[in-house]
Order: structure tokens, then sequence, then C-alpha cells
């Protein structure tokens, strides 16, 4: 046998990773709209999902590399229960064997040669304090809300902890983004290479002024323009949202995730990523 | 919505045993985790997930609709036989009640493109019949598998004195009837749209196929080396390193396991791929003759 071992690539990250809405481009006769950015699983069934999978980024990275990819089956999710859900799947067999493929894949370090993350938005993860005696525990968006711009019992708290709320914010971001660094750094103690690339733009002052999320960071360059994030590259190039892919759909549908240009682009991305990698040895 | 061109890239439901599942390929992973069982056997609790996601890379499912651009369903369950097979698809249209050895949800017809059936060895679908006893009593469905020595007896017996067959003259009617019964699975299914493709193992369906035009339009042949051969034992047999265990040029010791080798897989998605191919533009019957 030759020396060559062929692992995994692990893809995390939100509805972004998770292909969402591509069933689009399937024309299936069984395909319901969704309304507008919502997503229920009931209009959904396994034909729309197994369709996804073989065109999202994931497997064309997967498929160009001859190896196999792994992904979170749930749609959506933060950067926080991204974190928890992979940290669980590396079990290196410490829980023992399900028999049928799972919906919880069961890793071994040395089974994974790459970790890509795809970051979401920072208010997704919790965030809890303690208000009278009592633990109160919500989503960030929940604290912060865009209409109501300060939850009334988050006030307080920040002027009992003398905090301000764009130190408040900015303090949440940075502990969301170094407690992806922390694990993907963890990962790298058992040689497995990570990539990391966001969709939105507000962790990029802190990944610019990080040697390390820097090396590992992915731009996007699209009809000779560098975008540091998927939001402005998908906000400044339309086609690139299912919802404007005209040239695909004729009426598409109200969704605003990446077209499957988009997801060729993105795979092509990391392809460049791990072939930058795999030249360095 | 409203899709821009008349494409409709619907899936292709694979079923088959070990053969299609992909026994083995995860050898050519080379990972650390991979552990072999007892020579020519499989244990399915040294075949950990990522071993599951890579074999799905290599297995000529995932090649065939890789090629066409859509996805692939195979029986979540390794192994199996004609009778499992038909029992699968059921379950895969929710003709039949759940079974999650076999697949998690259900699928529409009209999402389904191609159904390839791969046959397997006719001696591993159960026999069933009706004994009849000394006192004139009757044992209902007693069965005969070739596999299991504690039922050959009693079912000896009714060949001699019930049916009065040889062995050999048995089978060639239990082949018929399982050859009958896969035509009438893939005869229903057509009548619901879905294109069908055998995809033949063994020998022993092969005079059955080739007498019977509808069966034979969807018979998939293989080329290899410039022969062509219509079933993947005259294949394997005549090329044998198309076996795991004799895959020299991968292995430097094969693992001991006689399943169809990476480059075999490549062979057979390269057959389908072309079948697939040649239904698109030549005229094969897909009408039904079921009313």
């Amino acid at each position: 046998m030759t020396d060559r071992i062929t692992k995994g690539i692990v893809f995390a990250g939100c509805s972004f990773t998770w292909g969402s809405g591509l069933w689009y481009y399937s024309k299936l006769p069984t395909i319901i709209e969704q309304t507008g950015q919502s997503f229920h699983t009931q209009k959904m069934n396994i034909s729309h999902i197994d369709y996804m999978k073989s065109v999202r980024f994931p497997r064309i990275v997967a498929n160009h590399f001859n190896t196999f990819e792994i992904v979170n089956p749930n749609n959506g999710g933060s950067n926080e229960t991204m974190l928890e859900w992979w940290k669980n799947c590396f079990t290196n067999g410490v829980r023992g064997y399900k028999a049928f493929d799972s919906i919880y894949p069961h890793l071994d370090y040395n089974e994974i040669s790459y970790f890509v993350v795809q970051l979401t938005h920072w208010h997704r993860n919790n965030f809890t304090l303690n208000y009278n005696n009592e633990e109160i525990k919500k989503e960030l968006c929940g604290w912060i809300d865009e209409h109501n711009p300060i939850n009334s019992i988050l006030m307080q708290w920040l002027s009992d902890n003398d905090m301000g709320v764009e130190d408040f914010i900015s303090n949440e971001i940075i502990k969301n983004i170094k407690s992806i660094k922390e694990f993907l750094q963890h990962l790298e103690t058992f040689n497995i290479k990570t990539i990391l690339f966001t969709w939105t733009p507000e962790y990029i002052d802190f990944i610019e002024s990080d040697k390390w999320l820097k090396d590992r960071f992915i731009q996007f360059n699209y009809k000779n323009t560098n975008y540091n994030c998927l939001e402005s590259l998908m906000n400044e190039n339309k086609e690139l949202m299912i919802k404007y892919d005209f040239e695909n759909l004729e009426n598409p549908a109200d969704d605003e995730h990446p077209s499957i240009g988009c997801h060729k682009l993105i795979a092509k991305h990391i392809i460049n990523k791990i072939n930058i990698y795999e030249s360095k040895g | 919505m409203k899709a821009k061109d008349d494409k409709v890239i619907k899936g292709i439901i694979f079923a088959g045993c070990s053969f299609t599942w992909g026994q083995g390929l995860y050898y050519y992973s080379n990972m650390k985790t991979l552990k072999e069982p007892e020579p020519n056997q499989y244990d399915v609790t040294l075949v950990n997930d990522a071993h599951k996601n890579f074999r799905k890379t290599l297995y000529y499912p995932r090649l065939v609709a890789n090629h066409f651009d859509t996805f692939e369903v195979v029986k979540i369950q390794n192994g199996g036989a004609e009778a499992t097979s038909i029992d699968y698809l059921k379950v895969a249209f929710g003709l039949m009640g759940p079974n999650s050895n076999y697949v998690l949800e259900k699928y529409n017809f009209n999402e389904i493109e191609y159904i390839i059936f791969q046959t397997s060895q006719p001696q591993r679908n159960t026999y069933y019949y009706d004994y009849v006893n000394k006192d004139g009593s009757i044992d209902k469905n007693c069965e005969y598998r070739l596999f299991c020595p504690e039922t050959h007896d009693k079912f000896y017996r009714y060949l001699v004195k019930q049916k009065k067959l040889i062995f050999d003259d048995w089978w060639k009617e239990h082949c018929k009837d399982w050859f009958q019964k896969i035509k009438k699975e893939l005869e229903f299914y057509e009548s619901k749209g879905i294109k069908t493709l055998i995809l033949n193992w063994e020998i022993e369906y092969l005079p059955f196929i080739k007498n019977d035009e509808w069966m034979h339009d969807r018979l998939i042949t293989f080329e290899y080396n410039n022969k062509t051969y219509d079933c993947i034992r005259t294949m394997m047999n005549e090329n044998i390193h198309l076996h795991i265990n004799s895959d020299y040029e991968h292995f430097e010791i094969p693992p001991q396991d006689h399943h169809p080798s990476k480059e075999c897989h490549r062979i057979m998605a390269d057959a389908v791929i072309k079948k697939i191919k040649e239904t698109k533009n030549k005229k094969i019957r897909y009408e039904s003759k079921l009313i």
C-alpha cells in the first residue's frame, strides 16, 4: 500500500455551509418555495436534501481532492453551537460505535486532514447574566434587538459592571472569534490543518491583526475585486444570491443564501487554499 | 419560482448487495483506524463513520451520480439479496413501513430518474414452502436457506417426496422465480415513470435475461481490456486484480476481502453511465406492461 492517507475534510458553519436553498436548482417537481428567509423542514423532503448535498461547496471541494466531506446535517446555527457540535464529534472511539449512518459522526483526529470553518453572525451566540440572583440566558440578538436597541435587564447589568454597549459588543465579538481560534489551535495539535472564512464582517479587524488567524483566512476574488467576507461579496454581486440568480432561475425564490455559482466560487477558493498548504508540505 | 430550463435533476436509486454498498473500499483510505476482520468477513463494529464516508467517495453509485450532477440513494446497511433489494425499494418509496436498516426517509416517484438494480446471488433468497407431515398435518412457510444447514434436511425431503424434483431442477425454478420477481418489480417502477437498469453479478440470471427482450434491453454490460462482459462475476474471475484481495497495484499486502476493487467500481460506474446515455439516445422500450 502507498503511504498516502486519504483523510476527510470537515466543513463547519451555518446555513451557508449547509447549502440552504440549493434545492431550487434541482427543479424537482416536489419543491415548495419557502417564504423569505424562513426555513420549514415540513416543506422539505429527502430528495431536496440529497440534491443539495451533491452541489454544495463541501462536496465540490471533497470531490476535487478525491476524499469525503463531513457537514453538520442540521441547518443553521451559531459559532457557539457549531463549536459545541464539532467538539462532540471528535470522540476517538470513546463512545463506541453506532451501527448505521448516524447524523452524529464519530471522528478520530487522525481521520481528518482539514477543518474548514465558516463564521456566522456573532449575535447568534448566547449570553448569560446574573440578575436579581437569577441566571438569564439568551441569544445576544435577544439582548440587543434591532428595534429595541437594548434590553433593560442588560442595561442594568452593563451599568452594574461599568461597561458601555459598544465595549460589550466588541468584547462579545472578540470572545466569539477567540473561542474559534482556540478550537482550531486544538485541532492543529492533532495535525488537522485549519482554514477559515466569514460570512459577516465583524471579525475581520481581529483576524487582520492576528497573524495566526490571518494565515488561515480566505478572502474572495470575484471579477477582479477582493472581498474579505461573503456579505460584501454577495451584496456587491447580487447574482451570487439565489434570489437574484436570473441566469439559472427564471423567477428565483426569495432566498438570500449563496447561489450555486457562489458555492462554486467558495469551493474554488478553498481548493486554492488547500493547494497552497499542500505545496508547502 | 420558475425554472429557466426544463432540465429536472432527479436522483438515482441503487439497489444491491455489498457490491453496491462498496464493501472493502475503505481500505484504500489507508487510515490508521482501519482494522481488518477475519478473512472475507464483515464486522460492522470495525467500520466507523470516516471509513463509511470514504467508501462512498469510491463506490460506483457516487461516481455515476457525480457524472450526472445529481444524488445517489443507496441502502444504509451492507449486504443483501434480491429479496432485501426489493423490500428496500418499497421502503424507499413508502410502499412498506419504515426500516432504518434500509433508508431513513421516503422518496417520491417523480424525484427519481433511474433505479439501478444490481442482482446478487439467488441462493441468498430464502425459499418458502409448505411441508406435509406423515400424519397429513401441514407445516406452513418452512424455510430453506443455503447458508443455514439446519434448514436443509427437511427441504430435501420436501423436494424428493412432495415436489418430486432433483435439486438442480429446483434451482433453475428458484432462479427463474426470482428473475420474474425482479422483472415484476422493475415493471412496477417503470409504470411510475422511473427508468430501470440491471447490473448483473452472477451468471444464474443471465439465461433468463437473454431470453427476455424487455430485461435484456435494460442489462448493463461492462467493457474491460477490449472484452465485453455481461456479468460482474465473469469479469472479475478473468481479471483477478479487480478483487480487493488481489489488487497489488494499490496494496503491498492486500486486505483479505474479495469485493470489487476501486478500479472495478470505476468500470461498473462507466458501464452504468454509458448505459444511461444510451437509453437517452436510443429508443429503449420504457412503456410499462402493467395496467
